[in-house]
């Protein structure tokens, strides 16, 4: 008889790495292509945190549990701590510095 | 006292985990760097914690807590799925806008974790703090009218509130 558990594991695992790796790349694409400062920091705060959570919770399901999840779930809780703290910064930055954002809709590149 | 050694419990205990085996001499090098960081941290990480009420209390917000959390996960990838949409279209178009949100939190966890909240959800980035005028600095990507501006400040008040709860006594 055929054990599903480990083939819907496998299934899982792939939709979430698939997932992430989706999110990830449109991260490095809406830096490339987005026009400003600010709209790129939305790329990286949004993109990145769900890619970020798809490919860790991945790497826990295709873990199992055990001490390497615990430290990925550790890693996990990281990620969302800092993520949003860094584009804070990089954000309060150019905002004290008075730059405002481009008002405009078509793409420069 | 207590303090520090909590402290001192935590950071050890992250030690371990990261080290990932336990040995002596793992172990004294984790006591010491955790005994120094500590000595320095322990009086500003508890100041920013302002959990207070008896064990029920405690549970039900740890209850809450993971619903906020579990609304914020999805609110993460919704809001990347639409900025991702904005990545891939062949003419991306923005509505980029500055607005300034009047708070009436006076904690400031609550103002913390809130603009960490802003800047993962709903095509907002917070940018700053005014702590004079309690203001926070928003950016948001996609907001064409006026309407829909009072709208999202709306929705915005209504998260606020919610994460709010967290810190204040009645849960």
């Amino acid at each position: 008889m055929i054990d599903f558990l480990p083939i819907l594991r496998q299934i899982v695992v792939y939709v979430f790495f698939l997932t992430g790796s989706y999110f990830l790349l449109s991260t490095a694409v809406g830096m490339i292509r987005f026009p400003d400062l600010y709209t790129r920091l939305h790329a990286s705060a949004k993109c990145l945190m769900a890619g970020g959570i798809s490919i860790l919770m991945g790497c826990i399901v295709l873990e199992g549990i055990g001490f390497v999840s615990l430290k990925l779930i550790i890693l996990l809780l990281f990620l969302l701590i800092t993520n949003p703290i860094a584009n804070h910064v990089i954000a309060c930055l150019d905002h004290s510095n008075t730059m405002t954002p481009n008002p405009i809709s078509k793409n420069r590149s | 006292m207590k303090k520090k050694l909590l402290t001192f419990m935590l950071t050890l205990g992250l030690w371990v985990v990261f080290a990932g085996r336990m040995n002596i001499q793992v172990m004294m090098f984790g006591t010491i760097i955790c005994s120094i960081l500590s000595h320095l941290l322990a009086n500003s990480v508890f100041r920013f914690v302002h959990l207070n009420g008896g064990p029920k209390q405690i549970v039900i917000k740890i209850t809450y807590m993971f619903f906020v959390f579990s609304a914020f996960l999805y609110d993460v990838f919704l809001s990347a799925v639409k900025v991702s949409r904005q990545a891939f279209a062949w003419n991306p178009s923005f509505s980029p806008r500055i607005v300034k949100l009047k708070t009436s939190d006076e904690n400031s966890s609550d103002i913390g974790i809130f603009a960490h909240f802003l800047t993962c959800t709903q095509g907002a980035l917070a940018l700053d703090f005014d702590p004079l005028h309690k203001n926070y600095v928003i950016h948001w990507i996609d907001v064409d009218s006026d309407a829909e501006a009072e709208t999202r400040k709306a929705l915005i008040r209504k998260q606020e509130h919610l994460v709010a709860k967290i810190f204040h006594s009645e849960g």
